[in-house]
């Protein structure tokens, strides 16, 4: 394999690893976008994107099977709304138990964050040592 | 409306490759459709590309469908 797609293929590897964090967190960026407001899919994807300073960009299709899995649990409902004459929009809404669960997964997601960190900086004080 | 013959392909791959029911089918296709009319008015320069980077390949949304249904839910489909 020669050195450029050796390069090439770390380059997908970080690509997949960091699109995998990004899907940990989809559900909880959601939901704390809900906790301030009724909002749509698509002005959802705006905020990711501007609150994220345009690092965050998360396709908008793969953000509505995870907002119906919430609404077949329970934490956010959705209504219809006709805009203009022929076009629907579907608003969604964070319900009492959504914010429970919101809660509940943002401890656990700091518990879990802060326990990596602590095992990187372990890592890099161990290196230092060295 | 811009890139029609595209789109169409578009929803239909989707439709094709969600290993769901009709109704959340319908409900998804609604939804992107809706958003797309959205992103084309906001961005009316829009290539097709654009589009697609932005609401994801037909493939990476039906990935990320059954990324959240879990194995029992799959057995029962």
């Amino acid at each position: 394999m020669s050195f450029q797609q050796r390069k090439k293929e770390r380059r997908i590897l970080i690509i997949k690893a960091r699109d995998n964090f990004k899907k940990g967190s989809v559900e909880l960026i959601l939901l704390s976008l809900l906790v301030e407001n009724e909002l749509y899919g698509y002005q959802m994807a705006q905020l990711i994107s501007k609150r994220s300073d345009g690092e965050f960009n998360l396709p908008e299709g793969s953000m509505y099977p995870i907002l119906y899995k919430l609404e077949d649990n329970g934490y956010i409902s959705s209504e219809r709304k006709l805009v203009g004459k022929r076009m629907t929009r579907v608003y969604y809404r964070i319900e009492k138990s959504g914010k429970e669960y919101f809660n509940n997964l943002l401890d656990e997601y700091y518990k879990v964050t802060n326990s990596v960190i602590k095992i990187l900086k372990y890592n890099d004080k161990k290196m230092g040592e060295v | 409306m811009k890139h029609t013959k595209e789109l169409h392909d578009y929803y239909n791959k989707i439709s094709s490759l969600m290993p769901c029911n009709n109704k959340v089918k319908q409900r998804l296709l609604l939804e992107i459709k809706s958003n797309i009319e959205d992103f084309i008015y906001a961005n009316p320069e829009c290539s097709f590309q654009n589009i697609i980077e932005h609401f994801g390949s037909p493939q990476y949304i039906c990935d990320s469908y059954i990324e959240t249904i879990n194995a029992q839910e799959i057995r029962k489909k």
